[in-house]
């Protein structure tokens, strides 16, 4: 797996181009290719244009040379019978003058068998002119030419070729005999080159070009030298092998004269070669500029098509890419709600409708996965708090303690927890903590924490070996390296004594005697389940009656406002110092609401975690001792009534204690003294837990039960003797009667319940 | 205990003020009789009375019985502790309440 994820991650190394980029640089090259490519077309096309009608222009240049000079040939040999008189009667030496106006030349008289009988070249005297391979071409045209005719033989060109030619001209006579003519190349040329010297002269092709004659020699025949002169035309000769080597006859080429290159096109001529060479600057010069003209011409259309075709690239694709692509990002940092609306055409419409569909599919996943977990959560909400004491009053029976907590829990499952429980009559222990981190895992070790501390807490006094203990059974399979900070305390509601322990927690704030609110300051000790063996300390204080402790988590001293301003120590002080003190709830809710008023809209990222205590004050317990006489009752019934002044009674409860004492001292003188002397001892006690007062009334005198006295008939009344009513009315006002007889002592014990509280 | 007196119409009217128990009712029995020799019809007044003890009653009830025929304890504005005395020993019944 780790493998094939890794192999595409190389690829991706290298850093990907634009698309517009790799777009562009594509087109260019293609485009350059193009450009090269059309311009190498129109480039050999030109050429081959202008190679066909060069030559074809040379072609007929040659064409017309060639004719005139064959013209020149004829006119020169052409003549007819030009001997007159019968030829037996003129000597060889008349003949040779006659023929000799066709310049210097052997001749041959044929006869009319074909027999050569007369000539200047003895060789041929008597040879069958007609298989003699020099004269018979010239005796089969003159044979069928018939009589009086002439025939002018052309040069072959293969024996041109070779060098080895000789011209010859023929004319019939009426007999049927004829004279062959025959001229060397030297005799010939004498003969014709003085007819053709100006044939060139004034015959060229384009502007700049020129058309020669020249020999077999090469020796340039025409145009005259005063013409080439005046062109500035320096050779008189041209190579004619070279040429021979360079082309074939009438065949383009490009020939090189005198630093000049020319097409140039070459055919032999009777005896004589036709060049006609036109110079290749005067045919390119209008192609070079037709050529730079196209190629500017295509390049621009190029330039246009890639531009155009660039831009049609970005609008319609990159465009819409970057546009998907930035509205692809939106989606990927979470805004689902984005819509990829790229639909102006097909493609991308299809490519939008699907990314939506798959957004969409994607968003009801995961909506409806959220809702299962937000469920979930919340269920895990509910198993938490509904771990916690939740009912108030949780001790409605007890008036010696208010107590009152909450947790505000955040979004999600958080670690907070508070408890409170007695773990007997006399000792509550009360705390707050936290969990570090949050969810599901934090809860679950809440969960733990709590439930162990409770555990130890209920078995064990000494809180330093309770959270010692909870410390290292915490600190056992603590996988998640989660912690637990925590202010634990343990109050002894007979004496007010308080045992606290700190374990990294925030300090609590103490409210003592009536004055204000203050921060336990002392150092507290390493947090639970951090490490095992740590050793914690319990603290000890005394409260008094009234006094309020106020614990919390830092949910609340760093619940933040929407600037991000913590609560703090110092607001929360304050808080507490405005809050209304009168109950444990109202105090919570005083900061509650200055927190709320505090944080307004912003996030709550914590639990909110508090808890209040007022202690009403210890177990009270005086008692008064008196002679048993009536003189001093009034001494027991003002330390009675100081007693529940003291405590907070009412007018009600005073009327009714009131008449209780007096009944019961009444008849404490009247039935155990009868004879006078001895004491009588009246007890106060008050119980703040159950709003109780005890009252015992002790003496020593003859043991007597004034609860066995008759109930009195109350309906009659009237007629009835005077009195009675006393134990009546100690019963009917008291809750609880108790009598014993122990150690010589009458000992009455009357327990009675607050009616009401002073100004109520 | 305070015990004033005042003369008013065809009675007399005693105001307590305070404590009617063993240490205080014979001083009301006292006042009473004296009130008696004075008027037929004496008021008492417990608007300030504290409360009533069973010595309380006692007088009450003995100066009912004594006046009875010849004059008229009458007993105002008992409220409170006192009136529940009164009510559940029996004496709203026969005491004379105005």
């Amino acid at each position: 797996m780790k493998d094939k994820k890794h192999q595409p991650d190389n690829k991706a190394s290298r850093p990907a181009k634009k698309l517009s980029t790799v777009f562009r640089r594509k087109l260019l090259k293609v485009s350059a290719v193009i450009l090269l490519a059309s311009i190498l077309l129109i480039v050999i096309a030109v050429l081959l244009v202008v190679h066909i009608s060069t030559s074809t222009l040379l072609d007929t240049q040659i064409f017309e040379l060639t004719n005139e000079m064959h013209y020149y040939s004829e006119t020169m040999f052409d003549n007819g019978n030009i001997i007159s008189e019968p030829v037996d009667k003129m000597s060889d030496k008349e003949l040779a003058d006659i023929l000799a106006i066709y310049g210097p030349s052997n001749w041959y008289y044929v006869d009319k068998n074909g027999v050569v009988v007369r000539t200047d070249n003895k060789s041929k005297l008597g040879v069958n002119a007609f298989e003699d391979p020099d004269l018979c071409v010239c005796c089969k045209e003159l044979i069928a030419a018939s009589d009086d005719n002439s025939y002018v033989e052309t040069v072959s060109p293969e024996a041109f070729k070779s060098g080895n030619w000789k011209k010859r001209s023929g004319f019939s006579m009426n007999d049927g005999s004829f004279f062959v003519l025959e001229f060397s190349p030297e005799q010939y040329y004498d003969t014709l080159n003085s007819m053709i010297t100006g044939i060139c002269n004034y015959n060229s092709v384009g502007s700049d070009g020129w058309d020669i004659v020249i020999d077999q020699n090469g020796d340039i025949i025409s145009p005259s030298k005063d013409i080439r002169d005046g062109w500035n035309f320096k050779a008189s000769n041209i190579n004619v092998k070279e040429l021979n080597k360079l082309a074939k006859e009438k065949a383009l080429f490009s020939y090189t004269v005198e630093g000049t290159a020319y097409y140039t096109e070459y055919a032999q001529a009777d005896g004589y070669y036709v060049i006609t060479l036109i110079p290749e600057a005067e045919v390119m010069g209008n192609i070079q500029l037709i050529l730079l003209i196209t190629a500017v011409l295509v390049m621009l259309l190029l330039t246009v098509i890639f531009l155009r075709i660039n831009v049609l690239m970005n609008r319609l694709v990159v465009k819409n890419i970057n546009t998907i692509n930035s509205e692809l990002s939106e989606i990927t940092d979470g805004n689902l709600n984005t819509e990829i609306d790229v639909k102006n055409n097909l493609e991308f419409k299809q490519l939008s409708d699907g990314i939506n569909t798959t957004v969409s599919a994607l968003k009801g996943y995961i909506e409806r996965e959220s809702e299962r977990f937000e469920r979930e959560l919340e269920l895990a909400r509910d198993i938490q708090t509904s771990a916690l004491p939740n009912v108030f009053p949780p001790f409605p029976d007890r008036h010696d303690i208010d107590i009152f907590a909450s947790m505000k829990p955040a979004k999600q499952v958080g670690g907070d927890f508070y408890d409170f429980f007695f773990t007997d009559d006399a000792h509550l222990v009360f705390l707050t903590a936290d969990v570090s981190d949050k969810g599901i895992p934090a809860a679950m070790f809440m969960m733990k924490a709590k439930t162990i501390i409770k555990n130890l807490a209920q078995s064990n006094r000494e809180l330093e070996a309770v959270i010692s203990k909870a410390n290292n059974i915490l600190c056992e399979d603590n996988s998640a390296d989660m912690f637990v900070t925590l202010w634990i305390a343990m109050l002894n509601t007979e004496t007010g004594e308080l045992t606290y322990v700190n374990a990294g927690h925030c300090k609590p704030l103490l409210k003592s005697s009536g004055g204000r609110f203050e921060y336990l300051t002392d150092s507290p000790d390493f947090i639970v389940a951090g490490e095992e063996d740590i050793p914690y300390h319990n603290k000890t204080i005394t409260l008094n009656k009234g006094d309020a402790l106020f614990l919390y988590t830092d949910g609340v001293t760093e619940a933040v406002n929407t600037e991000d301003t913590f609560f703090g120590e110092d607001r929360l002080k304050a808080a507490l110092n405005r809050a209304d003190c009168s109950t444990a709830g109202s105090i919570c809710s005083g900061v509650n609401a200055e927190l709320s008023a505090f944080a307004e809209n912003a996030h709550q990222s914590d639990d909110i975690t508090m808890l209040a205590v007022i202690y009403h004050g210890r177990r009270v317990f005086d008692e008064i001792t008196v002679d048993a006489k009536r003189d001093q009752l009034d001494k027991v019934y003002r330390f009675v009534d100081r007693q529940l002044a003291a405590c907070e009674f009412g007018q009600n409860d005073m009327a009714q204690f009131g008449i209780i004492t007096d009944e019961i001292c009444a008849n404490i003188i009247r039935y155990a003294y009868p004879d006078g002397g001895g004491s009588l001892t009246a007890g106060f006690a008050f119980d703040p837990a159950s709003d109780e007062v005890t009252l015992t009334f002790t003496d020593n005198g003859i043991p007597f039960n004034p609860l066995n006295a008759p109930e009195p008939d109350i309906k009659n009344v009237e007629d009835r003797k005077e009195g009675g009513m006393g134990i009546f009315l100690v019963r009917k006002f008291s809750d609880k009667l108790q009598y014993e007889y122990s150690g010589g002592k009458n000992i009455l014990t009357i327990t009675k319940k607050r009616l009401s509280k002073t100004g109520k | 205990m305070n015990i004033t007196k005042e003369k008013k119409d065809d009675r007399l009217v005693i105001f307590i003020d305070g404590k009617l128990d063993t240490l205080t009712s014979p001083q009301l029995d006292a006042e009473l009789k004296s009130a008696f020799e004075e008027s037929d019809t004496v008021e008492v007044n417990m608007e300030n009375l504290a409360y009533i003890s069973s010595a309380g009653l006692r007088v009450l009830h003995s100066t009912h019985k004594r006046v009875k025929g010849s004059g008229k304890l009458l007993i105002s504005h008992a409220n409170g502790t006192v009136l529940d005395v009164f009510e559940s020993t029996g004496f709203s019944s026969f005491l004379n309440f105005i």
